[in-house]
């Protein structure tokens, strides 16, 4: 995220991002991921686009001007003709992004059956709170012994990369208060990166609420199977189903770890929580491991301060393409 | 998960998407090291989580099967492989070893 910095420099000279061809490649930036945020890998499957593409996370150089989109600035989106546009995505991408919200979905609803939580319980957490990333961060810390406090503010940190991609949408989502409200409600990693490609408004509008209804009904529709087959799947640890989480939780923000300073960011954030464990209480090497992401971020800003970049990291004008955060989604 | 933890958790979700949409906007832009951190904070927790629950036993550390099961998920993620194939092949995989151990 750290623009100002050479080696994003170079990972954006490449940017395939706007390929008309590969309407889901970009939708990867979305991905950066909500842990919960299951559609994010999809979205990158749907495109196997290199992970290591620059386009994948716009967020991460916010003030870098892709070479295909010269001069683009928040403010001049209307006067980009729709002709630069990608095609919008298909009936297999939207089915692609459904489906990977039904498996998320169908995961975290077994999950919380295990833990005799009630079908209207998990329904409605699954609407409201519209983030697995969240539901798995809670029960996660819940599960290694930690305190209802420390699972909620774990929950918490994972959701912040939803303000970021609301932000993001504010601007871009035309309509009257009641969209833009569900908009916003609804705002996942995959519907905020696929809309953020177009500059056409209508047409930015009219991807962004076929994706979120492909999420949604994938998602909801995912709750309800696997509420239903938590129960009988019984001994949850002898079938391995201890694995679930970890394996759900990176699969979500994949997107998210295939950016340098993603990976930068996990790598320390494990071995940090690793070397935690034994001597704090349950619960706080997860959130300690936050800080993490602050070191990063300043580290990489103090290097590029000390070094002489054409972009000054204090003339950042970002445009708010880049935010993707997490890949879990929700 | 109980209906406390359940209107916590849509406070954290839903509010920080309202806060995003409604009081942050463009407001963002001019603050790139807030908006970095936020985007990476989900990283940092949730890769911790997954170092919790691959080796962590209450406060102490247990190596075991968790640990080829997470293994074969790091591989096929990095496969690019579908959410699903991920968590079922880290299943089964974990599943399997435990029968023949």
């Amino acid at each position: 995220m750290a623009n100002e910095l050479p080696d994003d420099h170079d990972r954006g000279s490449g940017d395939p991002g706007v390929d008309p061809a590969d309407p889901a490649a970009s939708a990867d930036p979305a991905d950066p991921v909500d842990p919960a945020d299951p559609a994010d890998p999809s979205v990158d499957r749907a495109a196997s686009v290199d992970p290591a593409d620059p386009s994948l996370d716009p967020a991460d150089r916010p003030d870098q001007v892709p070479p295909d989109r010269p001069g683009e600035t928040p403010g001049e989106i209307d006067d980009a003709g729709p002709d630069a546009d990608p095609p919008e995505p298909s009936a297999a991408v939207l089915a692609t992004l459904c489906f990977t919200f039904f498996s998320v979905g169908v995961t975290v609803a077994a999950a919380l059956a295990e833990r005799d939580v009630g079908v209207l319980t998990a329904m409605v957490v699954a609407v409201t709170a519209y983030s697995a990333t969240s539901e798995l961060a809670f029960l996660s810390v819940r599960e290694a012994g930690g305190s209802v406090t420390a699972a909620v503010a774990s929950a918490w940190l994972v959701a912040t990369r939803f303000g970021v991609l609301t932000a993001t949408l504010g601007g871009r989502l035309s309509g009257g208060p009641g969209p833009r409200l569900l908009g916003a409600w609804l705002t996942v990693d995959p519907n905020v990166g696929l809309m953020i490609q177009y500059r056409d408004r209508a047409r930015a509008r009219r991807v962004y609420w076929r994706t979120t209804a492909a999420l949604a009904v994938g998602w909801i529709a995912g709750n309800a199977v696997g509420i239903t087959l938590g129960d009988v799947l019984g001994d949850a640890d002898r079938w391995g189903l201890d694995v679930v989480f970890p394996a759900a939780l990176l699969a979500t923000i994949r997107p998210l770890l295939a950016t340098q300073v993603g990976l930068v960011t996990g790598v320390g954030s494990a071995v940090l929580c690793v070397a935690l464990i034994t001597f704090v209480p349950a619960g706080l090497p997860i959130l300690l491991s936050a800080f993490v992401a602050v070191a990063v971020v300043l580290a990489r800003r103090a290097r590029g301060r000390n070094r002489p970049t054409p972009d000054d990291p204090g003339v950042e004008t970002a445009t708010t393409d880049g935010h993707a955060v997490e890949g879990g989604g929700r | 998960m109980s209906w406390l933890a359940v209107i916590l958790l849509t406070l954290g979700a839903a509010g920080q998407r309202l806060i995003g949409m409604y009081l942050v906007g463009s407001k963002l832009d001019r603050r790139p090291v807030l908006r970095q951190i936020a985007e990476l904070l989900p990283v940092a927790v949730v890769v911790a989580l997954i170092a919790q629950l691959t080796v962590g036993d209450g406060r102490s550390i247990t190596l075991d099967t968790r640990l080829i099961g997470v293994a074969v998920a790091i591989v096929l993620v990095w496969r690019r492989a579908p959410f699903i194939v991920v968590v079922l092949g880290a299943v089964v995989t974990t599943a399997a070893v435990r029968a023949v151990i």
